[in-house]
């Protein structure tokens, strides 16, 4: 019988510094695995966030640049106009891109920068010590919200995908879920879209990640995914939200 | 200066800061371009992120600032104290302005305000008062032994720092004066250009 299932090429053989149950694994492989199949390891340049995933460079096997807080996207923008023909993408998470990161990724977006960006949504700021981020849930607790975030003075969760979707320059932006194998595949697939637009020099992409914070929020990995789908899915819903013309 | 950052930033991987006002950034004159712009870094493989396929080797390049073991960061930062010295033995850059006689004073000013002072230097010398002026180009790596040796001139009694600044360069001046000779300091803000005539009251209010 031959190989069925094996590492990434993408992917270093190491253990990583993720807490158990932890879906930043799990996106991690799954980038991994497109870049495999679409065979472009030697011309992606990945850009590393401030937070978590920091340190996601030691667990992949190509090029990687380490961005300042919420910058990833300027990086990004850098790389990819000197170097057309290389394929960018940068990883961040909500605090990284939605806070203070968000004009960064705004402007990125509607100048249609040709880069993929890989948005890691689980509701707090994980590596700091889960503080409320912007895309929090309204009365969700976190350690700077510990009566649950009031939404009279914090406002309501940004929805990332939404909002960038209603920029005119063509884009394709996507928000999926890692909670269940069958969404980790659709998220696999919108994440190979993502890359294919590139490919084709066609478009900025976004994919959001509806993910898991077990530690922050206090749970164990299962009712994290569970908390999840209840509480995040229904406000932040599934879906394709903008593809470039012609799609 | 701008063409010549470019080429700097990449011989050091450093940040490269162009330091203008706001008469420089309005100002309109001829600028000539050397025919070749482009340069390339000769060790580019070694830390560009240029893709893996651009290398010959196997070695996949990575920019990064964070190091969390103390060890490595003190080695990291012990890396770039002596990549800053390179740049303090290979990079100062200043004009000098009528040092040819004895001088009397001498001024250290930069940018538009150095143009003026060349202006007050040359009305000086017509009234029989030799004036230098040291004129750095880089503040940073600031041509501190330049300094030192045109202040111990014999002649010099004493150094102006005159700045469109309320006085950001006189501590460099200081330093690299070592109480030597006194130093004093001249400027004005906010868009107020010094006049020459501002700048030999204040040179001949202290040299006689
Ligand atoms: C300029 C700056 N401000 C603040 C910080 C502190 N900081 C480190 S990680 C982080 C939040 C990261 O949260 P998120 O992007 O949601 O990623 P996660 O850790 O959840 O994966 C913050 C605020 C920093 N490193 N730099
Ligand atoms: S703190 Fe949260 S986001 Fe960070 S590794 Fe742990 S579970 Fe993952």
């Amino acid at each position: 019988m031959g190989k069925t299932f094996q590492k990434p090429q993408c992917l270093a053989d190491t253990i990583t510094h993720y807490c158990p149950g932890c879906t930043h694994g799990i996106a991690h492989r799954l980038v991994a695995e497109v870049i495999d199949e679409l065979g472009i390891r030697g011309r992606t340049v990945g850009i590393a966030p401030v937070g978590c995933a920091v340190l996601m460079y030691n667990y992949f096997t190509f090029d990687f640049q380490e961005a300042a807080h919420g910058r990833a996207p300027a990086m990004a923008t850098g790389i990819k106009r000197v170097r057309p023909d290389l394929m960018v993408f940068t990883y961040q998470g909500d605090g990284d891109l939605a806070s203070i990161g968000m004009g960064e990724i705004v402007h990125a977006a509607n100048r249609g920068e040709k880069f993929t960006t890989i948005f890691i949504n689980n509701a707090v700021y994980g590596m700091t010590g889960g503080q409320m981020a912007p895309t929090t849930m309204p009365d969700q607790r976190t350690t700077t919200s510990p009566f649950g975030r009031k939404t009279v003075n914090t406002g309501m969760p940004i929805k990332i995908a939404e909002m960038l979707a209603t920029l005119e320059t063509p884009a394709y932006i996507t928000r999926q879920t890692l909670t269940r194998p069958k969404y980790v595949k659709k998220a696999k697939k919108a994440i190979k879209q993502a890359f294919t637009y590139q490919m084709e020099n066609r478009c900025f992409s976004l994919v959001e990640l509806i993910s898991t914070c077990p530690t922050n929020w206090g749970m164990t990995p299962l009712d994290a995914l569970t908390w999840a789908e209840e509480k995040m899915l229904p406000y932040f819903p599934l879906g394709v939200f903008k593809t470039p013309e012609g799609d | 200066m701008v063409m010549e950052a470019f080429p700097l930033a990449e011989k050091y991987r450093n940040p490269v800061m162009i330091l203008g006002d706001g008469l420089i950034g309005q100002m309109m004159e001829p600028v000539e371009f050397p025919e070749h712009l482009k340069t390339e870094p000769s060790n580019k493989d070694d830390w560009a992120t240029s893709g893996m396929d651009t290398r010959k080797s196997n070695q996949r390049n990575l920019v990064k600032t964070l190091y969390l073991d103390p060890a490595e960061l003190n080695a990291h930062n012990l890396k770039l104290k002596a990549k800053y010295e390179q740049m303090e033995r290979e990079e100062m850059r200043f004009e000098k302005y009528n040092f040819g006689g004895d001088y009397k004073a001498l001024i250290v000013s930069y940018g538009t305000m150095s143009r003026v002072c060349r202006t007050a230097i040359d009305r000086l010398k017509e009234d029989g008062l030799e004036v230098a002026m040291l004129r750095p180009q880089f503040l940073f790596p600031f041509p501190r032994p330049a300094v030192f040796d045109a202040a111990r001139k014999e002649s010099c009694q004493a150094v102006f720092s005159i700045e469109m600044s309320m006085g950001q360069m006189l501590e460099d001046v200081d330093r690299s004066i070592a109480g030597k000779r006194p130093v004093y300091w001249y400027g004005k803000c906010g868009g107020e250009v010094p006049t020459p005539e501002e700048v030999m009251d204040e040179v001949r209010k202290i040299v006689k």
